[in-house]
């Protein structure tokens, strides 16, 4: 069955004097599908969005939604269809979360019912706290549930879970896995490379505007990430971190931490071992892992995603 | 009009439920009614009064039996501008012709009592001195108005001289001297009164206060927040914000002139409230909402639009004639007082509302804070940026 397409973007541009916030980028979102836009603080994330959005004006380049060629802004009718969870989420002060939801609601034609909407952000037990009093995180599901007022087609989230704590951020991912299996298509940008790989279906890696790396999880890995990575706790002197880096080459250290990339597994293993033994070095916590979406962004690009 | 109606609701929930909010656009405006009605209504009232004399007196006059001259003259000393004289008008003439003007003014207000001696009165008092027959009593008749307090001032002053006339030449006691006669009018249209001119002082000032602080905080805030990015993303138009937060302040400002009206009703005030009046404060409101808009558009952040419109606010407040009236201030600040807006709002409300305060003509009191509104509301449609 062919796949149904709700965002077609081609050639995108977007400049600001003289810096290239979003440099010629493609890409498709099809209906049911969470598509997940990666890269790292200034990548051009945010911009392309705000131009989906209807929040900014693109210089070049085309933009489809559910098939509407949109140039100055996005018409009333297609706003109805789209959800929106910005990166900053603040309400009217003073209002409830049932009174914002009302509000909110009250902008849509035809939506979710304001029970449904708090049931699904699980807020029954908030709905008559001001929205000034929300923790972190409640804050955070209740912009899911306005951005769910309307009972949307697609859902634009912007960094959904930054600065919440764990246990925050995973209520979040579990709200969005639900939305995805209600075939709800799911537009996210993000810079945690956990919640790309937990949460995508397709991901386009962007940097510098640019779109530098692009498929499923698996594919970015297959593609980009063939090696496995040894990882260590390893308390060791600048010397002997020399000595290391000059029998395996590739070789990083973190904070009290070291990182092997093995093309060939036995045989690193067995020369850092040896090693280890020869030099008498307590190591703790060794671990074997594959290439992981970091990983693969640090080798494209030469620098962390959270830089 | 369904998302108008969400965004007006929404506003109009979050100022209700926001006690600052309240106890400054609504709260504020009646305690400092209370407060200057209380403290200034009596200072008004006890200075500064206006006496005309008809001296109609044509017997024995320039003799040393002109009694009714040592009247007027005690009177024109006491009026002797010496800046403490609590008579700061004295009027004299001596024909009946001039004493139809003279009832015309009482009427009007414009002044505070008028004296008529009568015509055989130096005549009467010689006779009443040397004890010959009389034919009637020697008669002053004093006019005042009814229920006036500045009538009342004017008539005590009057009195106060005819019972020293009576010590220093009749060596009576006043009721069996010179007869008093008093005889009342009532006001054409409505006598000066502090509290009416207050309230509707204060009308002004609320509806302004609710636009500089309630629009620009709408705007300026909900930016600053990116609580209007938010909206915006939602299906809803830059113009159904400004129409329903516009009618939500709307709607605090007619509660606020209720309140207002009531208060000042139990303070005493007589206003004249129909059809007219109320379409005048309409437009008061409809003229006064550019202010905070403009004071939106030329801020950059919210402290400065906080700023900018207590600063504003102030200027209107003191200088607008909202409280006191300007036309007996230095002249420099005369002319700032009538570049003014809210001069014009308040004197046409008053003339409107049945008092007879407005230096300004009507015409005036409509054009003036129109061309205000007109240029604000253009600059800010111009200027206003809805993001930061």
């Amino acid at each position: 069955m062919e796949k149904e397409s709700i965002l077609k973007v081609k050639n995108l541009k977007k400049h600001y004097h003289d810096v290239k916030a979003v440099d010629g980028i493609s890409f498709e979102v099809f209906k049911g599908e969470v598509f997940t836009l990666l890269g790292p603080n200034g990548a051009g994330k945010t911009t392309t969005l705000e131009i989906l959005e209807g929040l900014k004006k693109h210089d070049e380049g085309d933009v489809f939604l559910f098939g509407t060629y949109i140039k100055n802004g996005i018409p009333l009718s297609l706003k109805e269809k789209i959800g929106v969870v910005l990166q900053e989420n603040n309400f009217i002060d003073h209002l409830s979360v049932v009174e914002t939801l009302k509000t909110f609601r009250g902008f849509y034609s035809s939506g979710l019912r304001i029970e449904e909407i708090l049931k699904i952000v699980s807020l029954e037990d908030k709905k008559n706290t001001k929205v000034e009093k929300l923790s972190g995180g409640q804050r955070q599901r209740l912009a899911i549930g306005v951005a769910l007022a309307g009972n949307p087609d697609l859902i634009f989230m912007d960094e959904p879970t930054t600065g919440l704590d764990p246990q925050a951020r995973r209520n979040v991912w579990d709200m969005i896995v639900n939305l995805k299996e209600n075939g709800k298509t799911i537009f996210l940008t993000t810079h945690y490379m956990e919640e790309a790989e937990f949460l995508s279906d397709y991901i386009y890696i962007m940097d510098h505007g640019k779109i530098i790396a692009r498929g499923s999880v698996q594919e970015l890995i297959n593609a980009f990430g063939e090696e496995r990575i040894i990882e260590a706790h390893l308390d060791v002197d600048e010397n002997l971190k020399g000595e290391l880096k000059e029998i395996l080459h590739e070789v990083e250290f973190g904070k009290s931490k070291v990182f092997l990339k093995a093309y060939d597994l036995p045989k690193t293993m067995k020369i850092f071992l040896d090693w280890v033994e020869k030099r008498k070095v307590e190591v703790r916590d060794l671990i074997v892992r594959q290439s992981n979406l970091e990983d693969i962004f640090l080798k494209l690009t030469g620098r962390s995603l959270r830089d | 009009m369904k998302r108008t109606f969400s965004v007006f609701k929404a506003l109009t929930t979050a100022s209700v439920k926001n006690p600052s909010a309240l106890f400054w656009m609504i709260v504020f405006p009646i305690l400092l009614l209370l407060i200057l009605a209380s403290v200034f209504s009596n200072v008004q009232k006890s200075v500064n009064v206006r006496i005309a004399i008809v001296n109609e007196n044509t017997t024995f006059r320039r003799t040393n039996f002109d009694f009714a001259s040592y009247i007027t003259t005690t009177l024109e000393k006491m009026a002797h501008k010496d800046g403490k004289s609590p008579i700061s008008c004295l009027k004299s003439a001596t024909t009946t012709k001039a004493l139809g003007i003279f009832l015309k003014d009482l009427k009007d207000g414009k002044i505070d009592a008028v004296m008529v001696i009568s015509k055989d009165f130096n005549s009467l008092v010689y006779a009443k001195i040397t004890k010959l027959p009389l034919k009637a009593d020697p008669i002053v008749t004093i006019y005042k108005r009814r229920n006036s307090q500045s009538s009342n001032i004017a008539f005590s002053i009057l009195d106060s001289v005819l019972s020293s006339f009576n010590k220093k030449f009749l060596k009576m006691k006043k009721e069996h001297a010179i007869s008093l006669e008093i005889k009342y009018l009532t006001q054409n249209g409505k006598k000066f009164s502090y509290v009416d001119f207050l309230t509707t002082g204060i009308i002004v000032m609320a509806l302004m206060t609710v636009s500089l602080f309630g629009i620009t905080d709408d705007l300026l805030v909900q930016r600053e927040k990116k609580v209007l990015r938010r909206l915006f993303v939602s299906p809803i138009t830059k113009i159904n914000y400004v129409l329903g937060m516009s009618l939500s302040n709307i709607l605090l400002e007619l509660i606020q002139i209720t309140l207002i009206l009531i208060t000042g009703i139990a303070l005493g005030a007589h206003l004249k409230i129909d059809a007219i009046s109320i379409s005048f404060m309409l437009f008061v409101i409809a003229s006064t909402m550019p202010f905070g808009f403009f004071v939106a558009s030329i801020s950059k952040s919210a402290n400065s639009g906080n700023a900018i419109a207590n600063i504003l606010n102030f200027l209107f407040m003191f200088l607008g004639g909202l409280f006191f009236p300007v036309n007996n201030v230095p002249f420099i600040v005369k002319i700032m007082a009538y570049s003014l807006p809210t001069t014009y709002l308040a004197n046409g409300l008053r003339a409107l509302m049945g008092i007879s305060y407005s230096t300004t003509p009507l015409y005036l009191n409509i054009f003036v804070p129109l061309a205000w509104a007109a240029f604000m509301l253009f600059y800010s449609v111009k200027k206003f940026k809805w993001e930061v």
